[in-house]
């Protein structure tokens, strides 16, 4: 049921909110964009799902350019048995990531998916992770049918050769809230215990007893809750090294044996509620520090861009096998859209092969029979069978991932402020309660023990420990808000040292979605310019909206014939004259191949403008190039060929280093030389052929167009609407620093307080008990507003930025981000 | 005084229930997904209509 509607009149689909074209299906009075988006609301309505329209207004996932996936792997048993977590008989269970999910009519169109298909037994959303756990009946619906099935209302599932190879273990490691929460439990009632004695109540032998339960108490705490400062500190000193666990540690058993000691020789009533308070906020401090972005992969490697499984050869046969079982000598087919798997030689066919993720290059290649071809290359048109060279980890690519870099931790190597300063802490704190040690021992040795062991215990750095974990972890949320998502707090640190910034070229200075024009040949008169004018306003295509850019708005005339073909040009007229513009083919008739880029102008058959297309840099970057460059050393390193020196030459200051033609692996090298030359490297690269770049380097930030785009494995991510903002969030990084120093101010005056007392043997049980709680508390409430405040200082600082606004997309709405308030 | 010494151990048992219920709790994966189900608890149980009201 198609029906036209008037001009000007805008209509939304009721399933997805795109705007509807001219002729669109229409169903119950409601109006869609496509016949996909209509399909599913059939669907869901037949199904007596309609209320999924109820919720929220245009809940669905635009159907209009949805390619349907080809499932076919899905049948082969052994791919079956790999990604089901459980499968007892008939009844199976899946974890399957649906990145689409981004509101609560998705949860609920996901949880009564049964309504659907009688053989999906149970469903079960996690938001966050944007996963969705299913249990159904495998001999009723097949794993292919019901990848088919989510596909079809919207929700493909991602499934990667990574997917595979990934662990299926269900459980997840909750050994901090067990920690955390046994730590807690022990604070409020030692605390509950101890109050009689704050307030001078207790009676002689009776508090005794109350001594012994808080001993009981106490001892899980340490050996439980405590042991991972306790074994930290432990190998640090077995090798010989200092870091702030270290006195954290020796905190904690000097206050667990004095307090036993006092309580069991009946002379006093210890330090337990401090032991266990301590712990407690520590381990809080851990908890908040721990935030992570679930619903962002930090660690992909090629193996999730890659798919599962390839169409092998096998006699005259062909047949689905996964990945891992390719090699050397196996044929193997390649159809449209797909993703060369491994080295190979083209037996049939030709290719056009588009490598600008993985080498760089920005113009897809065409490959003829007996060529070679890369894996990682995405294949573009009909399919050709390739004979297999290397298996899939010994191509080219792919053996990036053998080079050390890779299997090195970067956050266990990172010297943190806190390491140096945990370093001087407990060497000065050591002399101190040396020096009250020894100077009771002559005045009045009866008091040195206890004023050696009071200085031990009030010098406890937990405050300390609380500074970056607190200040930190929030920039961290604050940041992740604005569209710039760091793995660690670690990589903030290590953002901090930066002192040069790498960028590769395709897809990271230009974005390949848009279109920009470099004239070769323009002979257009005026009267011609207004007419071409006419004609690409008419048309949607990158290329025609690159040139009516260039012509600015010329005036318009009247049309007498227009005509579009897709993929090759267009044909239009007026009374007097003739236009026809395209790629060279469309025009001239024959194949050009050093214009394979390029758009012809042909006016009353006479070519008279040639455009080379090329991607447009992304705005607002020559903006911030020019300010990175007046705080960092700048380089680019390209896998494409120099052919766009000069315009990188134009954005980029004298004195950076601007490198083409670099393989994966020179990329990493050039990281590596600059590191050995004492430089801390910021890499910021979007392709698989950064990822050794990305990895060698300090902080590897990858620029994504969207969250749900593949990333390689990386530091940080930020979203390629805000890159424009990156000076501002590398500066705001940076200044960051100062509130830590802060914070430890604020530490230390606590500190000093405490010694004050404990140097004098005079620190009581309930002195220690107001303190530790009270800097704790004050260290974390800082951490948090002071990164409000820095922030909001400098986006007013940073105003400029803010007059280009950021879309916010259809994902976005969930987290109800807005990247101009804090 | 004996009192409140027993007072205190039955109040310390109790406890221990509790945390024994935290760690049930931590421990059956009701932690593991914490945003979920503020959503979940929103979308009614009857909004499912039957196929012959629809036609």
């Amino acid at each position: 049921m198609f029906k036209k509607v008037s001009a000007g009149e805008k209509l939304k689909c009721t399933h997805c909110g795109d705007e509807c074209p001219e002729e669109h299906p229409i169903i119950d009075g409601r109006h869609f964009c496509c016949n996909g988006c209509e399909v599913v609301y059939s669907l869901l309505t037949e199904n007596g799902m309609g209320a999924y329209y109820n919720f929220e207004e245009n809940p669905g996932i635009s159907r209009r350019s949805a390619l349907r996936k080809n499932f076919d792997f899905l049948d082969a048993p052994d791919v079956v048995e790999k990604l089901l977590v459980f499968r007892e008989g008939r009844i199976a269970k899946i974890i399957l990531k649906l990145p689409q999910i981004h509101c609560s009519s998705c949860i609920w169109l996901l949880e009564n998916l049964s309504r659907l298909n009688e053989y999906i037994l149970h469903s079960r959303v996690d938001f966050v992770k944007q996963e969705a756990t299913i249990t159904f009946d495998i001999e009723g619906i097949s794993l292919k049918k019901l990848a088919e099935l989510l596909s079809l209302i919207g929700y493909e599932p991602e499934l990667n050769f990574q997917k595979l190879e990934e662990s299926k273990s269900l459980t997840r490691d909750r050994t901090l809230l067990y920690k955390l929460g046994l730590a807690g439990f022990s604070f409020g009632n030692i605390m509950l215990l101890s109050f009689p004695e704050y307030l001078g109540f207790a009676e002689a032998d009776f508090r005794f007893y109350l001594g012994y339960i808080n001993i009981l108490l106490a001892i899980p705490v340490l050996l439980y809750s405590g042991m991972d400062y306790l074994r930290s500190a432990f190998f640090a000193l077995k090798y010989r090294q200092i870091n702030l666990n270290v006195p954290i540690a020796i905190g904690m058993l000097t206050l667990f044996f004095r307090s036993s000691y006092e309580i069991i020789s009946h002379t006093g009533e210890g330090y337990m509620d401090s032991l266990a308070g301590f712990v407690f906020f520590l381990l809080i401090g851990k908890w908040f520090q721990q935030y992570t972005f679930s619903a962002i992969s930090f660690d992909r490697d090629f193996r999730s861009y890659f798919p599962i499984s390839a169409h092998l050869k096998s006699g005259e046969q062909w047949t689905t096998v996964t990945l891992d079982k390719l090699k050397s000598g196996d044929i193997i087919s390649v159809r449209n859209e797909e993703i060369i798997p491994a080295d190979g030689i083209i037996l049939q066919g030709d290719a056009r092969v588009d490598y600008s993720f993985v080498t760089g290059e920005s113009d897809p290649v065409v490959k003829n029979k007996g060529d070679k071809v890369f894996a990682g290359g995405k294949h573009l048109g009909p399919a050709v069978e390739i004979l297999l060279t290397k298996s899939v980890d010994q191509s080219y690519l792919t053996r990036l991932w053998e080079e050390d870099s890779f299997s090195t931790d970067k956050d266990a190597n990172t010297q943190t402020i806190i390491d140096r300063v945990g370093r001087y802490f407990t060497l000065t704190v050591l002399a101190i309660s040396l020096a009250t040690f020894l100077y009771w021992s002559i005045v009045d040795p009866s008091l040195s023990f206890n004023s050696f062991t009071a200085v031990l215990i009030v010098a406890c750095p937990c405050a300390l420990a609380l500074a970056i974990p607190f200040t930190y972890g929030n920039i961290l949320r604050i940041l992740g808000k604005k569209f710039f998502f760091m793995k660690s707090v670690r990589t903030i640190e290590r953002i901090q040292s930066a002192t040069h910034i790498v960028f590769d070229k395709t897809g990271t200075i230009t974005d390949h979605k848009t279109m920009e024009l470099i004239p070769v040949v323009e002979n257009l008169t005026p009267s011609e310019r207004v007419i071409l004018y006419t004609i690409v306003s008419q048309s949607n295509h990158p290329v025609s909206r690159a040139i009516a850019h260039f012509l600015g708005n010329s005036g318009l005339v009247a049309l007498d014939y227009f005509e579009e073909y897709p993929g090759k040009g267009i044909q239009a007229g007026t009374k007097e004259h003739s236009v026809k513009l395209g790629s060279p083919l469309f025009i001239t008739g024959k194949q050009d191949q050093t214009h394979q880029k390029s758009v012809m102008v042909e006016i009353d058959g006479k070519v008279k403008a040639i455009f080379n297309t090329v991607n447009k840099i992304r705005e607002g970057v020559p903006e911030l190039i020019d300010s990175l460059a007046k705080n960092y050393k700048l380089s680019v390193i390209s896998g494409d060929n120099e052919k766009e020196m000069s315009r990188l030459k134009a954005v980029f200051p004298a004195g950076s280093t601007l490198l083409f033609n670099q393989s994966p692996a020179d990329k990493l090298q050039y990281i590596k030389i600059l590191q050995a030359a004492g430089e801390k490297v910021i890499m910021i690269g979007d392709g698989l052929n950064d990822a050794g770049a990305l990895r060698q380097s300090d902080a590897g930030i990858v620029i994504s167009d969207d969250n749900n785009n593949f990333t390689p494995a990386c530091d940080a991510i930020i979203n390629a609407r805000v890159f424009d903002r990156l000076l501002f969030y590398l500066t705001y990084l940076k200044k960051a620093e100062y509130l830590i120093w802060g914070a430890f101010v604020l530490a230390f005056f606590y500190n000093t307080a405490g010694l004050y007392f404990a140097v004098r043997a005079m620190l009581s049980p309930i002195i220690a008990a107001v303190l530790m709680p009270l800097s704790s508390v004050t260290v974390m409430v800082y951490g948090v507003i002071s990164g409000y405040l820095l922030f909001k200082k400098m986006n007013s600082d940073f105003k400029h930025l803010n007059t280009r606004p950021i879309h916010l997309q259809k994902e976005d709405m969930k987290t109800n981000l807005n990247p101009f308030n804090v | 005084m004996k009192i409140i010494l027993y007072l205190i151990i039955i109040s310390i048992t109790v406890a221990v229930g509790f945390l024994a219920a935290f760690f049930w709790a931590v421990k059956s994966g009701q932690y593991d997904d914490d945003y979920t189900p503020a959503m979940r608890i929103l979308l009614e149980d009857d909004m499912i209509e039957n196929k012959s009201e629809n036609n």
